[in-house]
């Protein structure tokens, strides 16, 4: 996917209502749900053993850049938004967009020496996402509370969330990911269901990459 | 780090710490002060979050329990040592926290039109506190019963909180076998909540973490009691190393076999032991004393502490009566605690008040 550098100034594609985006090309990407196999507690692999989550069965993906900053919006259905996180049952909706930090890094969390960077939004702290790096299942730990600067709309039974973040920064290239001009990223995705109990593990992800590449 | 590392396989195989603290209540000396309830609240849970946390608690029992009626909730192991699903209890299981409108009744001028009244977390009035129950207890005059139940995290030997979370941030102890909670490293996913059958962990809503009993680790360490054992006037929480043989722990568990683990059935092999309660003889329906009948069912206390409890109760009630008539009974000693804190909790004596 390449993402050609529009001439606008941030703001514009800050909002995930904002016009800019009816004319991006949105990229549906299949999720399924996170293999029962992989989750690393016996307890959930055994109450969850039916495979009863992670029914949000795609993510629109659409990107652009202005030159300084990029800007990742993703749009999923979700019957009912759960912003909330103070009863003990209370799970809030999620979205998380995780990039390799090593050529090989696998897809399922990174692992040891392979690290990945994850964003993710919750609608609990709906302005920013945090920045985890993961080495593998269960690792994840947050880095940086201000990975990124999100806005999210809930409208109509689906959820638009937008990243917005420089293309370069100055943490170490091995805590985050940089995006160059013309060098292409891979990213996966990931949605959380907070109606359905989901969080953690429970989750439904992109099995693929997406190759994203950013133009001049 | 990988759950092998920390003592404990994924494939739920127990691996035992090298020494184990635990408890010993002897509910015939609990007086449902809450002293114990208090001491632990003043000392670990006063922040913002904590409000509705007891990480000790006492309750009635017959009774709901908290969280209420956790007994039906399920979780812990099955006899295959395969995890059983549960629930995570709500605020309102678990009785919130009330606040009281302090404000308009004795400063606002308004004390003769209304009256002190509570409202829950979410402002309604409430249906269930902590002790909602407290000294209703089970049976029918002239065979009305109760006895009051402190329970906390029972350290367990099989702690289904720390097989169930995914990020290893559950660990237990090599040196002394306390559970606890690495907070830096959870993430507030609560499958602990569900999985523990005990019910006796609480979610922290402003750090999003999940906190329970520690154990009064930091006092451990420097040679002080628990806060709950320290200050219970009643004097029945005993302390110490399980495998201490001359600690009254060992003594009670081991030798005299009279404190005995609640559901064990649950499977995660729990730390904290309770003497089962005595009770008078139960009055028949002509009015007779039935002295074989004890006023507390039998079935209801095996119901918690398993087939053992007619046997301890019986070894306490000889030994009860040797004592009676003038003979030693090391037992007896032991349960009634001459020397405080010597005899209660011998390896944890010094006094907070000194450090
Ligand atoms: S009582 Fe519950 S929280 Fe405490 S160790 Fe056992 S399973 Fe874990
Ligand atoms: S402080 Fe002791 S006597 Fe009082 S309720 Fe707690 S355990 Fe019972």
């Amino acid at each position: 996917m390449r993402v050609a550098q529009l001439d606008t100034a941030a703001q514009a594609f800050g909002d995930p209502a904002a016009d800019i985006w009816s004319g991006i090309t949105a990229n549906k990407v299949s999720l399924v749900p996170a293999p029962v196999a992989m989750q690393t507690s016996r307890y959930v692999m055994s109450k969850w053993r039916d495979g009863q989550f992670g029914k949000v069965s795609s993510v629109g993906v659409q990107v652009l850049h202005n030159g300084e900053e990029l800007a990742i919006r993703l749009e999923w259905e979700n019957p009912q938004a759960n912003l909330q996180r103070f009863e003990n049952n209370d799970f809030p909706d999620g979205a998380a967009i995780l990039f390799p930090l090593t050529r090989h890094a696998p897809l399922f969390m990174g692992a040891p020496g392979e690290p990945v960077d994850i964003w993710h939004w919750r609608a609990d702290r709906p302005d920013t996402a945090h920045g985890n790096l993961a080495t593998g299942i269960g690792t994840s730990s947050m880095v940086n509370e201000d990975a990124a600067v999100t806005r999210s709309l809930y409208r109509q039974g689906r959820w638009a969330v937008v990243y917005r973040r420089a293309l370069s920064v100055q943490t170490p290239a091995a805590q985050t990911v940089q995006f160059t001009l013309g060098k292409p990223v891979k990213m996966a995705f990931a949605v959380w269901d907070g109606g359905n109990a989901e969080r953690g593990g429970l989750k439904a992800f992109s099995p693929q990459w997406l190759e994203v590449t950013p133009q001049s | 780090m990988n759950k092998v590392e920390i003592g404990r396989e994924i494939d739920g195989v127990v691996r035992k710490p090298k020494r184990q603290l635990a408890m010993v209540f002897d509910l015939n000396k609990c007086l449902g002060c809450h002293t114990c309830s208090i001491a632990c609240k003043q000392q670990w849970t006063r922040e913002e979050g904590q409000e509705n946390m007891w990480w000790t608690v006492v309750n009635t029992l017959p009774g709901r329990g908290t969280p209420r009626d956790w007994e039906d909730m399920g979780g812990g192991f099955d006899a295959q040592g395969r995890q059983l699903p549960s629930l995570i209890p709500t605020r309102e299981d678990f009785g919130d926290d009330f606040e009281f409108n302090k404000e308009e009744v004795f400063n606002g001028g308004k004390g003769v039109q209304n009256y002190l009244q509570p409202k829950n977390s979410r402002g309604e009035k409430p249906s269930w506190s902590p002790n909602w129950d407290e000294d209703q207890g089970g049976g029918e005059y002239p065979n009305s019963h109760f006895f009051y139940f402190p329970r906390l995290c029972n350290h367990c030997t099989h702690p289904a909180c720390l097989e169930a979370c995914p990020r290893n941030a559950i660990y237990k102890r090599e040196e002394d076998g306390v559970v606890l909670v690495n907070e830096n490293h959870c993430k507030g996913y609560r499958f602990c909540m569900e999985a523990c059958p005990y019910k006796r962990i609480y979610y922290n809503h402003v750090r999003d973490i999940s906190q329970k009993c520690i154990f009064c680790l930091p006092r451990i360490e420097k040679g002080v009691a628990p806060a709950c054992a320290r200050q219970c006037p009643g004097r029945m929480r005993f302390v110490g190393y399980l495998d201490d043989k001359d600690g009254p722990i060992h003594k009670l568990v081991n030798e005299w076999q009279v404190a005995l683990p609640l559901h064990e059935e649950y499977g995660t092999q729990p730390n904290v032991y309770y003497v089962p309660p005595m009770s008078p003889p139960s009055i028949g329906p002509d009015g007779k004393v039935e002295h074989s009948k004890p006023r507390i069912p039998l079935e209801y206390l095996e119901s918690l502490f398993g087939p053992r409890v007619k046997e301890a109760l019986a070894t306490i009630e000889r030994e009860k009566a040797r004592k009676r008539n003038g003979e030693e009974s090391e037992l007896m000693d032991a349960l009634i605690v001459y020397k405080w804190p010597d005899d209660i909790f011998p390896d944890f004596v010094a006094d907070p008040a000194n450090l």
